[in-house]
């Protein structure tokens, strides 16, 4: 058989096969990324009749509030917002290395002893718990993980460490009527201030920042897992406590 | 002189396409991966405010292990004046979002705890809405949030 010549197909219409899919995609999908600012809400739990909330030191608070018409107090001093990341960080880091100022939280020695003793505490107050206190169990065992975690920090920097007070928290209070881009306005100053921390801790660690593990973290599974232990230890060692009270004027 | 003229007026010659598929193949992979499948027409205007600090929500930690909530005005004006959720394709109000949540989490089969619940609020929405809503969270324990928030720089006035 003599030997035929295939045709060339013709590739003219493959354009317009494309073109469809494309216009296609554009419009069964969106553009906008999915963002936000991750929170963890406190757990609503019943308390034992017996149970006194610890007293917390004036030293050991900064509470942020804004009202409606977006005025800002720092502390109780009239402030903005670009004041709150640079008070943040005061809040953090001026007894951080030494015992500088008593208006500020203070910083502990956490040791192996202070971690084990805590968990022994824990787990006879558990024990000696009655029924049906299920929910507040959870709450102390949770609060037992904290001290393992702990443990662990001490293990891998093989010496104690300075830790801000457990108390020390950042509290934001708005009103009703404030503005929600307010509030994430807010929230992003106090991140940036922490992450900002925790960067040059990171770096002083591990010769990398904080923002960069994370970021990796969340698009390379492998890198994930292997700055884990690293990233865990970066936010014990920086710990972000933000509390969002109820509403001032809210019955 | 003569050797330039040869042939007179000559046709012009056709532009070759054979590259156009290509380049329309190559802006439809840009645009597959570049954006994400919408899969509920909003009904709530959602202007969101933008926040440098935003964590990603979506690398892959899959869409589909978030439920999404809209807060915002309706886009319908006769749908009233009053902020309203968005449920899935539906409007709610704060009260709604415990049965919400508790369902899509038994269809699902994970635990309420585990799923984050992103509120994606108009800029204007007021605080007092937002914390309402979270405190029907709070009651069904669905303790993860997210503030939907865009990417970008913060403008400081």
């Amino acid at each position: 058989m003599a030997k035929r010549e295939i045709p060339e197909i013709n590739a003219g219409s493959m354009a317009d096969i494309a073109f469809l899919l494309l216009i296609f995609f554009l419009v069964t999908t969106t553009m906008d990324k999915d963002t936000g600012i991750l929170r963890q809400m406190s757990v609503k739990i019943e308390l034992p009749p017996d149970y006194k909330p610890p007293v917390v030191a004036k030293r050991n608070l900064m509470k942020i509030q804004a009202n409606a018409q977006g005025q800002l107090m720092i502390r109780k001093d009239i402030a903005d917002v670009s004041q709150i990341r640079e008070k943040v960080k005061q809040f953090y880091t001026t007894n951080m290395n030494d015992e500088i100022d008593s208006e500020w939280p203070r910083y502990n020695l956490v040791t192996k002893n202070f971690c084990d003793s805590n968990i022994v505490e824990i787990e006879k107050y558990i024990d000696a718990l009655g029924e049906g206190m299920d929910n507040f169990v959870d709450f102390k065992m949770a609060e037992r993980k904290e001290y393992e975690k702990r443990l662990n920090v001490i293990e891998t920097l093989k010496k104690p460490y300075r830790e801000i007070e457990l108390v020390a928290a950042i509290q934001i209070e708005l009103q009703t009527r404030t503005e929600y881009e307010l509030l994430i306005t807010i929230l992003n100053e106090i991140k940036a201030a922490i992450n900002d921390l925790r960067d040059e801790k990171a770096e002083e660690l591990f010769g990398m920042t904080y923002r960069n593990m994370v970021q990796q973290g969340n698009t390379n599974p492998a890198k994930e897992i292997e700055y884990a232990e690293n990233i865990q230890l970066i936010e014990i060692l920086i710990p972000e406590r933000i509390v969002e009270l109820k509403p001032a004027d809210k019955k | 002189m003569s050797k330039f003229r040869k042939g007179g007026k000559k046709p012009q010659p056709a532009i070759n396409t054979s590259a156009l598929p290509d380049i329309i193949f190559m802006l439809l992979f840009f645009f597959m991966v570049a954006t994400t499948s919408k899969d509920i027409d909003p009904i709530v205007k959602v202007k969101r405010p933008k926040s440098s600090e935003a964590t990603d929500l979506t690398p892959f930690k899959q869409r589909n292990e978030i439920d999404f909530v809209f807060v915002g005005l309706p886009m319908k004006e006769s749908m009233g004046d009053q902020v309203r959720l968005q449920l899935d394709g539906q409007f709610g109000d704060p009260e709604n979002i415990g049965a919400w949540k508790k369902l899509k989490s038994e269809d699902r089969g994970k635990a309420i705890e585990t799923v984050i619940t992103c509120l994606k609020t108009d800029a204007e929405v007021n605080y007092g809405y937002i914390y309402d809503v979270k405190e029907a969270l709070r009651d069904v324990k669905a303790l993860m949030i997210a503030y939907g928030a865009e990417k970008g720089k913060v403008k400081m006035d």
